[in-house]
């Protein structure tokens, strides 16, 4: 058992090492073998491979590679470009035109995958060039993009919801059911903000396109039946206890391997691209995840968790404060830090603070979420703030960054109705698993 | 690590692995399929789907790490880095280079432990499936083993590199997203656009 202090020091280091550009996961080992080894010794140090080896054996956390080459297999078979086009036919009508096609999409293509970057990166590249000389304010065309990609990590399924998950315990169903209603309203509140800001200054939406022919707008629905279809039987087969949500992303990739099939784009070549990209993803991932968990448990071994959990009880802090309290953390730390790397290097010391204030396990997780939407926009490192510059290829980031405080001032909104109405998350997984 | 020629030497190796691993993903994709299907229409189970699935995890992620460096995929911070002077950066990278060089070698040293207790005892999975442990983790050490050789081929790489030619260091080793990478990918771009403007 140590105290507060050298867990405080411990996490300094780590944060030292990251910003001096070592790779993530080697400052996590790092600090974990270097707690082991000043206050535990050998055998905590030699369990690393034991605890290396129970991470990746983990069927749980087998839906990231999964669900990771679901949304691939989409992207590659052409499927999200007729998506888009789809949902622009029927959202352009509406203050704002267009804007509204890029959260639309972004949150039907976040329905069907687990990942805020790689939606960041899908519709930043089939919404980009629909908006060239359709005079729409850039700033706001890069932030609704932007913005909406976040929806991909709130909208099961969730990348980040699985890891969470595997890393406290916590039902991943659970948690996909909590998603559901946060991500409806943020979708509707960025959708708000837009007409909004469109009404304010007709400025900046650009020419209205003349509307396509009711045929053509009709039959092209018809492209957006294959996403639904795989949300609703990926989603209804966990809500409906058929399968576990990593059986249910097999399911999610069986179907959307038809689909490129029918789509006749499924080649042994386009399907070796897929694979590289989810190994790649999920390598990336699974390094910083197995770090964590080594030092996850070198941390609970040093009985930090109690020590911190103590400590909060004795400066008495109320949910409420520790929630505002967490969500300036997490601000601040998100403007620094990856969003992964900061969800998984925080979460063995919060979340046993968290649970010692009765904090439901499941609200905690699609407010950790919410906190890592946030840090994906947050400048100076937000990942999806990259993605969407990196495609665009010209200008500025600083418009991209502009473009996305509108948002920005929506998921706040999104995280006070989280705190003070905390059924919004908690209602949906109670009513579907009792 | 575009074009640093130890990784593109390197590449195809990973690639490889990161196919078959992409295989071995598909095979539990429709394992998984035929499991939930029967059942729940055929009243059958083929046992051990998960357990399966638990090890595929296992190779997708030992044999994707040395795919994921070479691509330069692993998570760096450049927050700070992009702000020092062009000699302490090559200094940080080659030492980057080396710790993960370090831990990579440790992870496989330790993973090596766990197979040979597996191979000494002979011990066979807690399931029905009774998988002797030694093939799984076979499998998996040889991807942990790889990657340690890649990253250690790497940081020998960088720290010669440091020693003889430092600018070298920041182009091959730089973190993704730095300026020294966005400098680089730019001047391709601009090189592929002249000679497609020349053709």
């Amino acid at each position: 058992m140590i105290g507060i202090a050298p867990a405080v020091v411990g996490f300094l280091i780590m944060l030292g090492l990251m910003f001096l550009g070592l790779h993530v996961a080697t400052a996590m080992f790092a600090v974990g073998l270097l707690g082991a080894a000043a206050y535990l010794g050998v055998p905590i140090i030699n369990a690393l491979g034991t605890q290396l080896w129970n991470v990746t054996d983990n069927f749980v956390l087998l839906a990231v590679p999964m669900f990771v080459l679901l949304g691939e297999l989409l992207v590659n078979c052409g499927s999200t470009d007729r998506m888009y086009r789809a949902l622009s036919d029927w959202f352009s009508p509406l203050p704002g035109g267009l804007l509204h096609t890029n959260i639309a999409a972004s949150a039907l293509f976040a329905a069907v995958s687990g990942s805020s970057v790689a939606t960041a990166a899908t519709i930043s590249t089939v919404a980009l060039p629909a908006f060239r000389d359709r005079h729409y304010d850039v700033r706001l065309v890069l932030g609704s993009i932007c913005a909406g990609a976040t929806l991909g990590i709130l909208i099961p399924p969730s990348i980040n919801m699985i890891i969470y998950g595997a890393m406290t315990n916590t039902s991943v169903g659970r948690l996909y059911a909590a998603g559901v209603f946060p991500g409806i309203v943020l979708t509707l509140l960025f959708m708000g903000v837009v007409v909004v800001c469109c009404w304010i200054r007709p400025a900046l939406a650009g020419k209205r396109a003349a509307s396509a022919p009711w045929a053509d707008r009709l039959r092209r629905l018809l492209d957006l039946l294959p996403p639904i279809a795989i949300f609703v039987i990926v989603m209804g087969s966990i809500y409906a206890g058929w399968a576990t949500p990593t059986e249910s992303a097999a399911v999610g990739v069986m179907m959307a391997l038809l689909l490129a099939a029918a789509y006749r784009s499924l080649s042994i070549r386009m399907l070796h691209e897929c694979f590289l990209t989810t190994v790649n993803v999920t390598a990336m991932i699974m390094l910083i995840v197995a770090a964590a968990f080594y030092l996850n448990f070198v941390i609970g071994i040093l009985g930090i968790p109690q020590a911190l959990a103590r400590f909060v009880g004795e400066i008495g802090a109320t949910p409420i404060h520790m929630m505002w309290f967490l969500f300036l953390f997490y601000l601040l730390l998100g403007c620094f830090l990856e969003t992964l790397s900061m969800m998984v290097g925080t979460i063995p010391v919060i979340f046993p603070l968290v649970l010692a204030l009765g904090i439901d396990p499941v609200w905690f997780g699609i407010f950790l979420v919410l906190m890592c939407e946030i840090a994906l926009i947050s400048p100076p490192v937000g990942m999806n703030l990259y993605v969407v510059q990196g495609i665009r290829r010209e200008g500025s980031i600083a418009d991209v960054i502009y473009g996305t405080l509108p948002f920005l001032l929506m998921m706040f909104v999104l995280t006070a109705l989280l705190i003070y109405f905390p059924d919004l998350a908690l209602w949906l997984p109670r009513v579907t698993f009792g | 690590m575009g074009n640093n020629p130890l990784a593109r030497f390197l590449m195809p190796l990973a690639r490889a692995a990161a196919i078959f691993s992409g295989w071995c993903l598909l095979v539990v994709v429709a394992l998984t399929c035929v499991e939930i299907v029967g059942r729940k229409f055929f009243n059958f189970s083929l046992h051990g789907v998960d357990e399966i699935g638990g090890y595929a995890l296992t190779v997708v992620c030992a044999f994707g790490f040395s795919y994921a460096l070479l691509r330069g995929s692993h998570t760096r911070i450049n927050l700070v880095q992009s702000h020092l002077p062009a000699r302490v950066r090559a200094a940080l990278n080659a030492i980057t280079m080396a710790a993960l060089a370090a831990v990579s070698l440790f992870a496989a040293w330790r993973g090596f432990a766990e197979l040979r207790v597996s191979i000494e005892l002979m011990s066979v999975s807690n399931s029905p499936l009774q998988t002797p442990m030694w093939l799984p983790q076979g499998l998996w050490f040889a991807g942990l083993a790889m990657f340690a050789i890649v990253v250690i081929a790497l940081a020998v790489h960088a720290v010669l590199l440091f020693l003889t030619d430092r600018r070298e260091v920041n182009r091959f080793y730089s973190p993704a997203g730095s300026a020294d990478e966005l400098e680089q990918i730019s001047a391709r771009i601009r090189s592929e656009g002249s000679r497609s403007a020349a053709q």
